[in-house]
């Protein structure tokens, strides 16, 4: 070694300490990674969209591409049921069960619905009528928490939901509604 | 930089000190402060407008997600960039007024994001600050006050009398009863309320139809409903 | 839980259990930590550059290319951090630089040796702090945490040839402004 590289090392050396991160460093990430809202439908499309140098087995293939169809085919919702009593119960992969939403809209084409949970991209999630009757239901996988959202007709009517608990100003002249979700049923 | 002899005791003191006067010292930001993901989806003009406020609300640890998604939802309604500014401004002098006044009553209490939120919103409902505090003092743990405080709001709204509202929500958080029925009350309250039903009985038919028992009767004051 | 691999880790979190995150952070916080203090800036400061960066990690967990490899993703996330948190890190020369002045301003009689250590650690972070930020997390990551070359290439994402540039530009550095230890006769 170079007397030089000697040097160096000896003067970097000299500002080694030894740093062992606090106690309360761990306690601070994991309260903040708890009180994350991570809108679990974008989570779910991060997992199964994510690159991967995993390889899969054919079955695990296939049930990537099973959860691939749920998450881009929200508004089916897989019980087909009408009503709040049909909801899923939650899957064993500890994503909460299902918020349905619902707006009545026989003369819509489209009825797709935003909201802070889906950082406002309109056109985010998308409403199904299956029956044709103007009856359009979208099954929402949210945490348990207090959101603001809206339904859009015809990719430019926005409107509030005149189901919803409560309708809040949006602060711009409009109206949000407000859904609060909690553990186990849906509201 | 100056090379400075380092071979006396002054030399290398003042070079320590020209050194630390060379890297001033600026007005920390905090490093949150700037968030690529978020103003990668921000056009300039809006983000010149709402990146002092988003730092500010950072700096004194306001919930910045929030107030993201205000602008976030300002741009998906089309607003001018000026307004989505104003609004967003004045959202985060909520949230501090808020958590001012309720630090002022409550100096230990600890607020989350979503809990702070919520608590601005039923400010803006009409609830003030010393019973949003003695509905969180009846927290007998430290699960989230963010859907009480939400239904709090949501009860003075509709017209129930803050002592009620305080009243009921103190007695539905200090005795555990289970948020997704907590939640159901403003909806609830809205099927009993009619002409001939003011607001407090409403409330209280509210509470039985979902097995709530009535909330002790304290003082004068009558339990919803009468 | 403990034989997990950080692959095994990051897959349980992305199906749901966020707690399995806590074996990650457990897992960096010390490196993390030691980098941050290391590019200069203060404790409080480094706390929350690292407190930051493992919630960031978390948010785009989904976004982790290899798993297997969390650590240098996370790394990038806090060196990208600490690139933003500007000037405070000048916090930390002023701390060696208060120890220097103790020295000097000591009444006590202060043994030789250490007076030569806090000066020369003083002058060494001093130093530093002149340094181009490349070069100096390049010195940092090789003699402070120990990682090589091509350990160094992969976790800032450049070239060997770069990597060997900025550590001889920053060796350079070193020498040109602490040329007085480079004269006198040094224990190795």
């Amino acid at each position: 070694m170079k007397s030089d590289e000697r040097i160096i090392r000896a003067l970097m050396e000299s500002v080694r300490e030894d740093i062992r991160a606090p106690e309360s460093l761990r306690a601070d990430v994991m309260r903040r990674v708890h009180a994350i809202r991570v809108p679990v439908w974008r989570r779910a499309l991060d997992w199964v969209l994510r690159p991967r140098t995993l390889r899969l087995s054919p079955a695990g293939g296939l049930a990537a591409a099973g959860a691939l169809a749920v998450v881009l085919y929200l508004g089916i919702g897989s019980m087909g049921g009408g009503t709040p009593a049909d909801a899923p119960v939650a899957q064993e992969n500890d994503e909460p069960a299902p918020t349905r939403f619902v707006f009545i809209a026989p003369e819509a084409s489209t009825v797709e619905m935003t909201g802070d949970f889906a950082d406002w991209d309109p056109g985010a999630i998308r409403l199904r009528d299956e029956r044709g009757t103007g009856v359009w239901i979208a099954d929402v996988p949210l945490e348990p928490g207090v959101y603001q959202y809206v339904f859009i007709v015809d990719g430019q009517e926005w409107r509030p939901d005149p189901q919803a608990v409560s309708q809040v100003e949006d602060g711009f002249g409009r109206e949000n509604s407000v859904v609060i979700v909690s553990e186990a049923v849906e509201l | 930089m100056n090379r400075v002899s380092l071979g006396s005791r002054l030399g290398r003191l003042v070079m320590a000190v020209g050194l630390v006067m060379a890297a001033g010292l600026a007005i920390p930001e905090s490093v949150t402060a700037q968030d690529p993901d978020f103003e990668s989806r921000v056009p300039p003009e809006v983000l010149s407008v709402v990146r002092p406020v988003l730092q500010q609300a950072s700096a004194d640890g306001l919930p910045v997600s929030a107030l993201q998604a205000k602008v976030l939802e300002g741009m998906a309604k089309r607003v001018p960039a000026q307004r989505i500014g104003e609004v967003v401004a004045g959202l985060a002098g909520e949230f501090r007024a808020v958590r001012a006044g309720l630090q002022e009553q409550l100096p230990s209490v600890a607020l989350t994001d979503p809990e702070l939120v919520a608590a601005a919103m039923a400010s803006r409902q009409g609830v003030p600050t010393d019973a949003l505090a003695r509905v969180w003092q009846s927290r007998p743990d430290a699960s989230t006050m963010e859907v009480p405080v939400t239904v709090l709001g949501e009860l003075v709204r509709r017209g129930v009398p803050i002592p009620d509202a305080v009243g009921v929500m103190s007695h539905v958080v200090n005795s555990r009863v289970p948020m997704n029925v907590a939640a159901q009350i403003p909806g609830r309250f809205d099927g009993a309320r009619g002409p001939d039903t003011p607001p407090g009985a409403a409330l209280g038919q509210a509470l039985r139809m979902l097995n709530i028992p009535d909330p002790p009767i304290r003082g004068k004051g009558r339990g919803p409903g009468g | 839980m403990k034989d997990w691999s950080d692959g095994d880790v990051v897959e349980r979190v992305l199906s749901g259990n966020r707690d399995a995150f806590g074996l990650l952070v457990e897992r960096y916080q010390d490196q993390m930590l030691a980098y941050v203090k290391y590019m200069g800036f203060d404790d409080a400061t480094a706390y929350d550059v690292v407190q930051d960066g493992f919630v960031r990690a978390f948010r785009h967990l989904g976004r982790c290319g290899d798993p297997e490899r969390f650590d240098g993703w996370l790394f990038r996330i806090v060196a990208n951090l600490c690139r933003t948190a500007g000037k405070r890190r000048s916090k930390r020369a002023m701390e060696a630089l208060d120890d220097h002045r103790s020295t000097l301003v000591s009444q006590e009689p202060t043994p030789h040796e250490r007076a030569e250590e806090l000066d020369m650690r003083a002058h060494v972070e001093s130093a530093l702090e002149t340094l181009p930020d490349d070069q100096r997390e390049a010195l940092v990551l090789m003699y402070l945490q120990g990682y090589s070359v091509n350990d160094i290439a992969e976790l800032t994402d450049a070239s060997q040839s770069a990597v060997k540039m900025r550590l001889k530009r920053g060796r350079d550095a070193l020498k040109d402004r602490l040329g007085s230890y480079f004269t006198e006769a040094t224990p190795a």
